[in-house]
C-alpha cells in the first residue's frame, strides 16, 4: 500500500514539473474571477490558462529595518530601557507568541545598529537566533553567521547588511514553507515596537515634535498591515493581533490628514521627489490615546 | 482506502510543486535580483511570486519620507524581456513606468510619507511557441538608504 502511494506521488510530481514547469503558491493571491468563458470559443490552451488566472495582489509588509532608521533621522536617541530584554526570550510558549516576539527583537536590533550599539547588537543577534531556531527557521541565524558578525561588529554598515540579509532569508524561508501567516506575526511584532519606541520617546504634549509626525504617518503602514492580516484564509492564527491592530486604528483615524499635491522634482543626482505632501493634526488627547493604546498592546506581547 | 491514497498523492505532489516554484523564485531573487540593489540596503521584505505571460500583479507599497529608495522588478529570462512595471500614487497619476524608462529600477524619494501602487505586467512572450504559457519569477524589491 505504501509502496502504491508513493508511485503515485512520484508520478504525480514528475507530470506537475512536466506539464506546468511552476506554480504559484501565494496565499495572498485574489480568488479566480467570475469570468464568463464561452465554451464554444476557440481558445488554445495559453488563452484558457490566461481566463483562469485573476490579478495578483501582493501586500507590502512594513520592515523594522526601515522604521529604525526613519527613528534616528527624526532626533530619536538610544534608550536600552526602551526595549524588550533579551532575558525574556526564554518565556514565549506558542508560536504565535514566538513569532511576534521575533519581529520584536529584530526591531530592537535595528534600533541598536542604527546608533551603533555594537554590543547590544550581538545581545540581540544571539536572541533572535534562539527565537528562530524555535520557530523552525533553519540555517539563517547560525553559530557561524553570529561569529562572522562578532568579527565585523565594528562597521555598522556590515551589520546592517547582515541584518537586513538575514531578515530577508528568514521571510523567505517563512515563504517558501508556506508559513506566511508566522512572517506577517513578525512583521507585525516589529511595527509595534518600532512604534513603542517613537511613543516612548515622543513629548506627549507636543503634537509637533517630529516623531509625533513620524507616529502619525504610521497610519498608512497600519491600514496595509490589517488588511494583509484580513487576506488569509484560517484568520484564527492571526485573531488575537488582527483584533488589537483595528482597535489601534480607530484612535489612527482620528488624525485629520491634509493632501497637498506636488510636481515630480529631480535633484542635481537625478533622484526624483515624488508624491503629496501630507499634514498632520491630532486632535487634543489623541497623541496620548495612541501612546497609551501601543503601551497596552505592547506589554501584553512582550509578557 | 484508494481514493485517500490518490487524493494523499496529489496533496503531496502539489505541496512539493509548489515548494520547488518559490524556492526557485527565492534563489532567483538571491543571485539575479538582490546584488543589483547596491548601494541600497534590502529592507528584508520579501515579494515574488510566479508570474504565467499575460499576467499582471499588483503591489501597495509604503515609502517612508526621509529615506532614499531604489525600487527593482526582476524576472527570469523566462517570461522574455518585455515585463515592466509601473508605479502610480493614489489619484493613478503615473510616477515611473520602466518601459519609458528602459530600465528595471527606479531611485527616488516621497515628499511624505505615502503608498504607492506597483503594477508588474508579463506581457505574452511572441518568443514563445509552444501552446503552454510560459510562467517564471517575478521579484519586487525595494532598497532604501539614508
Amino acid at each position: 500500500m505504501i509502496f502504491k502511494t508513493i508511485k503515485y506521488i512520484v508520478l504525480i510530481t514528475f507530470f506537475s514539473f512536466f506539464a506546468i514547469g511552476c506554480g504559484d503558491n501565494t496565499p495572498t493571491q485574489n480568488p479566480p474571477t467570475d469570468k464568463l468563458v464561452d465554451p464554444d470559443l476557440d481558445i488554445n490552451t495559453k488563452d484558457k490558462a490566461r481566463f483562469q488566472r485573476a490579478k495578483i495582489v501582493f501586500y507590502a509588509l512594513p520592515s523594522p529595518i526601515e522604521t529604525a532608521r526613519i527613528l534616528k533621522k527624526s532626533g530619536a536617541i538610544y534608550n536600552k530601557s526602551l526595549l524588550n530584554p533579551s532575558s525574556n526570550a526564554t518565556g514565549y510558549s506558542t508560536s504565535v507568541r514566538k513569532a511576534i516576539a521575533l519581529g520584536i527583537f529584530v526591531a530592537d536590533l535595528s534600533y541598536a545598529n542604527s546608533f551603533k550599539q555594537q554590543q547590544d547588537c550581538l545581545e540581540y543577534f544571539a536572541t533572535v537566533q534562539k527565537l528562530s531556531e524555535e520557530l523552525s527557521l533553519s540555517n539563517i541565524f547560525t553559530s557561524e553567521f553570529i561569529e562572522t558578525i562578532e568579527k565585523n561588529i565594528n562597521s555598522e554598515d556590515s551589520v546592517l547588511k547582515y541584518l537586513s540579509d538575514s531578515y530577508w532569508q528568514a521571510n523567505a524561508q517563512l515563504k517558501e514553507n508556506e508559513r506566511e501567516s508566522v512572517a506577517a506575526l513578525v512583521a507585525a511584532g516589529g511595527w509595534i515596537e518600532g512604534l513603542h519606541i517613537a511613543c516612548s520617546l515622543v513629548n506627549p504634549n507636543n503634537p509637533s515634535d517630529p516623531l509625533a509626525e513620524r507616529i502619525a504617518e504610521q497610519r498608512i503602514a497600519l491600514k496595509q498591515l490589517i488588511k494583509y492580516l484580513l487576506s488569509f484564509k484560517d484568520p484564527k492564527f492571526l485573531q488575537e493581533m488582527t483584533e488589537d491592530l483595528k482597535r489601534l486604528k480607530t484612535s489612527f483615524d482620528k488624525i485629520e490628514m491634509k493632501i497637498q499635491r506636488q510636481t515630480k522634482e529631480i535633484d542635481e543626482n537625478g533622484i526624483e521627489t515624488v508624491g503629496s505632501v501630507k499634514t498632520y493634526t491630532y486632535p487634543p488627547g489623541t497623541l496620548k490615546e495612541i501612546i497609551a493604546e501601543v503601551k497596552v498592546i505592547r506589554s501584553k506581547y512582550i509578557k | 482506502m484508494k481514493l485517500l491514497n490518490y487524493f494523499l498523492a496529489i496533496s503531496i505532489g502539489l505541496l512539493i510543486l509548489s515548494n520547488s516554484a518559490q524556492a526557485q523564485c527565492k534563489r532567483f531573487t538571491e543571485k539575479q535580483c538582490l546584488p543589483n540593489l547596491t548601494p541600497f540596503t534590502n529592507n528584508g521584505q520579501i515579494n515574488n511570486a510566479t508570474l504565467f505571460e499575460g499576467d499582471s500583479a499588483n503591489l501597495v507599497m509604503t515609502f517612508y519620507s526621509l529615506l532614499d529608495y531604489r525600487l527593482m522588478v526582476c524576472s527570469h529570462e523566462v517570461l522574455g524581456t518585455g515585463v515592466h512595471f509601473k508605479v502610480q500614487d493614489n489619484d493613478g497619476n503615473i510616477l515611473f513606468n520602466s518601459k519609458e524608462a528602459q530600465k528595471n529600477y527606479w531611485d527616488f524619494r516621497v515628499n511624505s510619507t505615502q503608498d504607492l501602487i506597483v503594477s508588474v505586467n508579463a506581457p505574452e512572450n511572441s518568443g514563445n511557441l509552444t501552446d503552454i504559457p510560459a510562467s517564471g519569477c517575478v521579484s519586487i524589491i525595494l532598497g532604501f538608504k539614508e
